[in-house]
């Protein structure tokens, strides 16, 4: 048995399955000069320190992306003057870190959790990070012993056995993402612990055009995106033409919503409860890691909006995928859990809005539809007024 | 609201047409007084489709009749202006008409003095007119000096409060204030940014949620709702605050001069 049947083998052990993994995210390892630099903005924006903390360092960030977009080879600019090379050239003159130390790498799978991950350059220890201190734990190999559940400050620090295999799971067990370790990187997949919904087969069956684009994105998506693309298919498509007090008065109200746009509220109340469950803590560890972005940039937010049209309608995005699966949680009679993360989240979202200039989302026709389909909807487009007080 | 199915139970389907029916009752009567007769089956038509499909979230400001209708009322003004921003992108695609004599595009010099306005126009707008002299008094007169009181110092809340209805009446501009306040050339951006700051605060008091009493509703929307103003009245204080208090950044200004277009 190599050792992907290896993996594999330990993970079914676990109950998870090929289907339920995301793509594989290379994070490299090996030590180099370069490290030295990290460390140093390790330091200087310790990871253990609290978010206040943080936001009292200006363009915390941007730095710690840099330095951690550094870590990964392709990431650094052939171009001497850009930040990355600069950051390099520093770290180059840096001294070696002791060999305790553990170093953050960057990973797009925990960031969209709200995690952060450090691994020592050897690949032997592992610390994950929640950014608010969010539950989770995480098991030091892939067989069952008892897992390391996260301290108060959201930390919970690990040594790793069986090369290195991890597994990042919610507090209520739910597996999140599969981390190993070969020779030169360490290697991270997220795990979806539900069956993706059939997009494809619906994708022909609408006929909304702008919607039938969408969906074709969702052919080799995670199961993520494509439960979010089911979502949006059930919210967002474009009103037919019909005379709704005709169909009222003749008491044919199931006639204002087509067969398609019911299809997904049918999968989703088809989930069984484990996978409505997964669903669930997934999107709210998700909503946790946007409600902390948002923070960032409502602290930061400034006259010329530089930081809000850089970001605004990604962020917008990222909170209309979350919307689209609590639609279909409270489909499936669930999502109590996302309600509770998301009040928090939408507040702030409320206030980032009403302090930015109309204008930063125009043209988005997702979130035209947002905006026209719930005028409460902070991340609808800023063409249209949005009903917050 | 949530889309009756036949797979549902009849119960489940009994209790979503029920909402569905109450909904577009209150949306019929709430387009009658805020929408013009033109497409006003096509807008309420509209809305409620897209509100059963999306299924919003039980959010604090539509907890109360009076917060769900201001909703619905904002609902229906989206729709409309959706259709006319679909007009002008139509409109785009029409050729300009020309003038009959010269040949050359019609401008608006070129067009005929028609009086459009009816007995009835005038009528409207003369209530429009006193409707919004109304929302304003409310706002200004009646509703910020009572939130002001319960600050320990209001009075530059109420400074900012005047600052951000001069700049929404054009008596005053950002870079107005920045020159007021001393800033330099070197200093503009520091400056302008301090007053967007100051701005934004007073904007948080006046319009979120407190952080402090996270379960609790903006501080105007819990004034607007011991008021008792007559439906009309609340919603064009609403919209009134809405257009007074949006941000408006010379995102251009970066010096003191010249005077940025606001």
């Amino acid at each position: 048995m190599n050792r992907k049947q290896l993996i594999e083998s330990q993970l079914r052990a676990l109950g998870i399955t090929p289907e339920m993994l995301g793509p594989v995210e290379h994070l490299p390892l090996q030590a180099t000069p370069d490290y030295g630099a990290l460390v140093e903005v390790q330091d200087e924006f310790h990871l253990g320190a609290t978010r206040a903390q943080a936001r009292d360092v200006p363009s915390f960030g941007k730095a710690f992306r840099q330095a951690m977009s550094w870590l990964k080879k392709d990431a650094v600019s052939q171009d001497d003057t850009e930040p990355t090379t600069m950051l390099r050239r520093h770290a180059s003159m840096a001294p070696a870190p002791p060999e305790s130390a553990l170093l953050p790498a960057h990973s797009s799978v925990m960031d969209a959790l709200g995690l952060r991950i450090e691994v020592d350059p050897a690949g032997r220890d592992l610390r994950v990070i929640s950014r608010e201190g969010g539950a989770f734990q995480v098991r030091p190999d892939l067989h069952a012993v008892e897992a390391q559940v996260a301290d108060a400050a959201g930390i919970a620090r690990v040594t790793l056995q069986q090369d290195g295999r991890f597994l990042i799971e919610s507090a209520a067990g739910s597996p999140m993402v599969v981390g190993w370790r070969d020779s030169r990187n360490l290697l991270l997949r997220p795990v979806y612990p539900w069956a993706a919904p059939p997009v494809e087969e619906w994708t022909t069956m609408t006929t909304d055009r702008w919607m039938q684009d969408r969906l074709s994105q969702g052919a080799r998506a995670d199961a993520w995106t494509r439960t979010s693309l089911a979502g949006q298919l059930a919210r967002l498509c474009e009103p037919e033409s019909r005379d709704v007090a005709a169909l009222i008065a003749s008491g044919r109200l199931q006639d204002l919503v087509s067969e398609v746009e019911l299809a997904p509220r049918r999968w989703a109340r088809a989930l069984p409860p484990s996978e409505k469950a997964a669903l669930e803590q997934q999107a709210v560890r998700r909503a946790e890691a946007l409600g902390d972005d948002l923070t960032d940039l409502f602290d930061t937010l400034s006259a010329d909006m530089a930081e809000a049209s850089e970001s605004w309608a990604h962020l917008c995005h990222r909170r209309d995928d979350i919307e689209s699966v609590r639609l279909l949680l409270k489909e499936a009679g669930t999502g109590a859990a996302l309600d509770a993360a998301l009040e928090a989240l939408d507040r702030t979202g409320r206030a980032v809005r009403i302090n930015l200039e109309a204008s930063l989302t125009s043209d988005d026709e997702r979130l035209r539809r947002v905006a026209l389909g719930d005028p409460s909807a902070w991340w609808g487009s800023t063409d249209f007024e949005a009903h917050y007080f | 609201m949530a889309p009756p199915d036949r797979t549902l139970s009849p119960e489940e389907n009994q209790r979503r047409e029920r909402a569905i029916v109450m909904v577009f009752a209150e949306m019929e009567r709430l387009a009658r007084r805020t929408i013009g007769p033109d497409r006003r089956d096509d807008y309420v038509s509209n809305l409620l489709c897209r509100l059963i499909k999306n299924r919003p979230g039980p959010r604090r400001y539509t907890a109360d009749d009076e917060g769900a209708r201001a909703y619905l009322v904002r609902g229906l003004r989206n729709q409309a202006r959706d259709a006319e921003r679909q007009k002008v992108r139509d409109a785009r695609w029409i050729a300009t008409p020309k003038d009959r004599d010269t040949g050359k595009p019609r401008t608006a010099r070129d067009e005929d003095f028609v009086d459009l306005e009816t007995p009835d126009d005038i009528l409207r707008q003369a209530e429009q007119d006193r409707l919004e002299a109304e929302a304003k008094r409310q706002l200004f007169d009646e509703a910020i000096p009572v939130i002001a009181k319960e600050l320990q110092n209001p009075t530059g809340f109420l400074a900012n409060i005047a600052d951000l209805r001069a700049i929404f009446e054009d008596d005053l501009s950002v870079h107005a204030i920045v020159m007021r306040e001393g800033g330099t050339d070197a200093t503009y951006k520091t400056v302008r940014n301090r007053v967007y700051q100051r701005h934004k605060r007073t904007r948080a008091y006046l319009l979120e949620v407190p952080r402090n009493k996270p379960h609790d509703v903006p501080r105007l929307t819990a004034w607007l709702s011991k008021a008792g103003l007559a439906p009309e009245l609340a919603d064009e204080v609403r919209r009134l605050a809405h257009e007074v208090f949006a941000p408006r950044v010379d995102r251009a200004a970066t010096t003191m001069s010249p005077e940025p277009v606001s």
